[in-house]
């Protein structure tokens, strides 16, 4: 990976001019980042990229006949 | 309207109940109309947020103040825009849950729950700019 030292309001291009990214403002455990790029570039926070594989995953796992046996009969059977 | 649901069959559910998500939830950008089934009893979790045009897409949802009593997420201007937001409208919070066989080590995303206007029934799955962990367990309380 490459890793570059910035200042606030110090920037860096990522392919030619097309896109660039600079640093707003620093606090102590944040940095704000501001990105110019071409509509057609999506921009993504890494979290989503995240919960898009969960989501994926709790998708695909259809809960099995012991959970809702255990857990919705244990609720059930608390309400009666 | 007769709904096709995964995992309980055909179920009749009045069309005011339907949520309507405008953009989806992540990964499932296309679908757009889902529905609240609480098989537990009204108001009980866990409930399935089920899709209404595709039997196969379901997700088993907690409530994250089950977990964590003082939950609570920023909602960006744009989130609130969506949610047709007004000030009186009360925000629901769902979080969606990995359920794998062994159902012990279910987890949860407090990270990116699913906020839902339930007065205008429209939702939006958020991602917080708080500190609440992606996989979260719902048993044993911790992140994992």
């Amino acid at each position: 990976m490459l890793v570059i030292k910035r200042k606030v309001d110090e920037a860096i291009f990522i392919g030619g001019a097309d896109i660039k990214i600079t640093v707003t403002e620093i606090s102590k455990d944040r940095v704000k980042i501001g990105v110019d790029a071409p509509d057609d570039v999506k921009i993504y926070r890494g979290e989503l990229y995240d919960t898009e594989k969960f989501n994926v995953q709790a998708a695909l796992n259809k809960p099995s006949c012991s959970f809702l046996d255990n857990i919705m009969g244990a609720k059930n059977n608390r309400k009666d | 309207m007769i709904i096709k649901t995964r995992d309980f069959g055909e179920i009749d559910i009045n069309e005011d109940k339907f949520i309507n998500f405008p953009n989806g939830i992540y990964a499932f950008e296309d679908e757009h109309k889902f529905v609240l089934v609480s098989p537990c009893g009204e108001g009980q979790f866990p409930m399935f947020l089920q899709a209404v045009e595709n039997v196969n897409l379901c997700f088993v949802v907690f409530d994250p103040k089950e977990f964590v009593p003082d939950y609570s997420v920023e909602i960006s201007d744009e989130d609130k825009n969506t949610l047709l937001e007004k000030n009186d409208d009360k925000l629901d919070y769902l979080v969606i849950s990995v359920v794998p066989e062994d159902y012990m080590n279910a987890t949860a995303n407090m990270k990116s729950p699913i906020v839902v206007n339930s007065h205008e029934k429209i939702g939006v799955q958020v991602i917080a700019t708080e500190d609440y962990p992606i996989k979260f367990s719902i048993f044993k309380k911790e992140e994992i």
